[in-house]
């Protein structure tokens, strides 16, 4: 292995929502408290960097290139065993650009938890966030025929309709962000076209295609004490040290990297066991949705673009305080079809004339709505750290409540004039990327991994900031709390340990 | 209760989509005939390209799977079908016998073929359920094949890259533009007016229209 001598102040390891933001943070705001100097920080990053001017709207030319928007495939080799994209940018790079910052609720729940995370000090955060990924909603005059039938038949059914907010900058409304796709224009506000620019012109040195082994705990005295990183880095293993380290590395990265450097349950470490805590790789709360499919005999958007990919959602709540929150958006109604997707819809004929005349019609007549559960509490998953797979079980409340979020769905699409509907009743998806908690915050070190600073309850200078310690899942997307979180973490790191001296 | 690991891309083609298109291609095992092998070599080639042809029919100014076979279509479609045995391939050729005077599949009109389908579909007028699986094991696996590779833009529907797998650019493209679909072929994007990626001169008219419009900043 191959020690470096460099120490930096701080190591960040991930370059995702959480890592991009609080690496532009410190470098722009954090100093040295020792002698009043800027912060030497280094960011890893498993996957490459495209690296290129921001440009949103025409895109830089290294990206423009490697992001085809084919078939989907352009994160094909460059993803985890878990489905999150590893390049610097992380999973920013793919989600759906529909971002929906924390609502009081959720605020409220964290606080339940046991973190001091109130809206009231998480809204400058929340305001930063929204100003950085310009979030904002699209006319009406850019949205699709379908996603305006949805809003009218929604809100006469009594339903109190709101516009998805979205996070773009100079949209050319090419459909394909909604299906996952990169951004070749750059037009989708991610990791890579907001905070890593800052982040690197206030001198953060970007370590791409370096993938992290382990954190190195020492132990000093009755204490355990984070000291550096070692990763490897095109078949080369290296050490690198530094004052702090910052984990980023996602909702089953960050636990299974804690695990792999000895810090876990005693259970599942056994003899590898440097510091015990209980709660990492567990309480995993996760979304769960359903997808509601419909057919329509008019056309209700555009073949593949011109509309923005952007709509409608409402939310249902089955109690107080947000119980069994649902959100109810019209997904099937925005976004670019896939052909060979399309080609096996439910919808589809089995072959001959009758698909290929489906074919044809079906860019622009299917339709449909997503379904997203915001669980009740109590229901909780884990990741395996030794396979890095989610362990989760529904139960009959979830199916339940979907199920109910299905008739609502249908009773909307009906009153469009869809002429068949299905999937209500389907099994629910649990989408791991809307994941958290699996390194949760809280104040009592016996149900959490960090406290509401973010900082290791259990090892010195070590701290954690993505969605593993959200303690909860958020009303919405995962994006926009983690950014929001995000952002309070910076504040804190700078506050408690990178001001100037006085 | 479901237990269902879903990634996040797969999550938004799903949302996207509503489908995922690949996950029919099964091992052959559990279902395959036992038996002697068949008498004579089972024309693969033909039996798949009769199915495709089946499957995407191709009419005067409307191209389908037929269309494809100067670009070697069904050699492609049968490289993701080697799971599927000779003698189930011989069985799906000559079990329409039954209902078709002794005819193989091969020898089938068009529309007879088509008929055939759907009763290996429906399945009602099968006795023998085992050699039925057979049928339907081969129908769906074909159709799985020919729908994905066609709807993929074949054969425009790879983009060259290089040893480290980056996309080649075409010399003195300006625009890094990547879509692989040309105008010189008619292919399944084209009838599913599915315009891929968009060139240079779609980027500009989009920019002129929308930035115009007030929707960007």
């Amino acid at each position: 292995m191959q020690i470096n001598h460099k120490t930096y102040d701080v190591i960040i390891i991930g370059s995702g929502v959480g890592g991009s933001v609080i690496a532009a943070h410190l470098a722009e705001k954090g100093v040295n408290p020792k002698n009043g100097e800027r912060l030497r920080i280094a960011m890893l990053e498993a996957g490459p960097y495209w690296k290129g001017a921001v440009r949103p709207g025409l895109g830089s030319p290294r990206r423009r290139q490697m992001i085809t928007n084919c078939f989907s495939d352009d994160a094909a080799d460059r993803m985890w065993p878990w489905g999150m994209v590893k390049m610097v940018g992380g999973s920013t790079m793919h989600y759906g650009a529909s971002v929906y910052l924390p609502y009081p609720e959720d605020y409220r729940h964290w606080v339940a938890e046991g973190t001091d995370w109130t809206e009231e000090a998480c809204r400058a955060a929340a305001a930063e966030v929204e100003r950085m990924y310009n979030i904002h909603a699209e006319p009406d005059a850019a949205l699709s025929k379908g996603s305006l039938m949805f809003r009218d038949a929604a809100r006469a059914l009594g339903r109190d309709v709101q516009k998805a907010l979205v996070a773009r900058r100079n949209c050319l409304y090419c459909g394909f962000c909604e299906g996952g796709y990169f951004c070749r224009y750059d037009s989708k506000m991610n990791a890579m076209t907001t905070y890593i620019p800052l982040a690197e012109k206030h001198g953060v040195e970007i370590i791409p295609d370096a993938e992290a082994q382990r954190v190195v705990i020492e132990k000093k005295g009755a204490h355990h004490v984070a000291t550096g990183v070692i990763f490897q880095q095109r078949g080369q293993t290296t050490q690198l040290r530094a004052e702090k380290i910052v984990v980023s590395a996602g909702v089953v990265g960050t636990p299974v990297l804690l695990f792999k450097s000895g810090y876990g349950p005693k259970e599942d470490l056994g003899d590898k066991l440097i510091v015990e805590n209980k709660n990492i790789g567990r309480h995993l709360d996760i979304h769960a949705a359903i997808l509601v499919m419909a057919w329509f005999d008019q056309p209700i958007k555009d073949a593949a673009r011109g509309a923005a990919p952007a709509g409608h959602f409402f939310l249902d709540d089955a109690g107080p305080n947000a119980y069994g929150r649902m959100r109810i958006k019209d997904s099937g109604m925005i976004g670019v079809e896939e052909p060979w997707g399309l080609a096996f819809s439910p919808f589809a004929p089995d072959f001959g004339r009758e698909h290929k005349q489906f074919m044809k019609q079906a860019p622009t007549r299917r339709g449909g709505t997503l379904v997203v559960l915001k669980k009740p509490e109590g229901y909780r998953g884990r990741i395996n750290l030794r396979t890095a797979e989610m362990e989760y079980e529904g139960n009959d409340t979830i199916v339940k409540r979907l199920r109910e979020g299905g008739e609502m769905s249908r009773e909307i699409l009906q009153k469009m004039g869809a002429k068949k509907i299905i999937g209500e009743d389907m099994p629910p998806i649990y989408h791991i990327a809307h994941g958290v908690s699996t390194c949760r915050a809280g104040s009592d070190p016996k149900s959490s991994v960090v406290n509401s600073d973010f900082q290791s309850h259990d090892v010195e200078n070590l701290f954690i900031c993505d969605g593993s310690v959200q303690p909860r899942s958020a009303s919405g997307d995962a994006v926009g709390p983690l950014a929001t979180i995000s952002a309070l973490a910076a504040q804190r790191l700078i506050a408690n340990h990178f001001k100037r001296p006085r | 209760m479901s237990r269902k690991r879903v990634s996040r891309r797969e999550f938004l083609k799903r949302s996207g989509a509503g489908a995922i298109a690949v996950s029919a291609i099964a091992p052959a095992d559990g279902f395959a005939v036992n038996g002697p092998a068949p008498a004579t070599p089972v024309d693969r080639h033909a039996i798949f390209a009769a199915l495709g042809d089946t499957l995407i029919p191709t009419d005067p100014g409307d191209p389908g799977y037929s269309s494809l076979e100067p670009y070697k279509i069904t050699e492609e479609v049968m490289k993701g079908l080697a799971a599927i045995k000779d003698d189930d391939l011989d069985a799906f050729n000559k079990e329409c016998g039954a209902f078709f005077e002794g005819r193989a599949f091969l020898q089938l009109t068009e529309t007879q073929r088509a008929e055939y389908l759907r009763q290996i579909i429906d399945g009602g007028r099968f006795s023998d359920k085992t050699k039925l699986r057979v049928l339907q094991r081969v129908y769906r696996q074909t159709r799985t094949r020919v729908f994905d590779l066609f709807y993929r833009n074949y054969p425009e529907n790879v983009i060259p890259r290089d040893q480290q797998g980056e996309p080649i650019l075409k010399p003195g493209d300006k625009h890094q533009i990547t879509n692989p679909n040309t105008k010189k072929i008619r292919t399944g994007w084209d009838v599913a007016g599915f315009k891929g990626p968009m060139t240079w001169e779609e980027e500009e008219a989009a920019r002129t229209k929308y930035w115009k419009r007030g929707q960007g900043d």
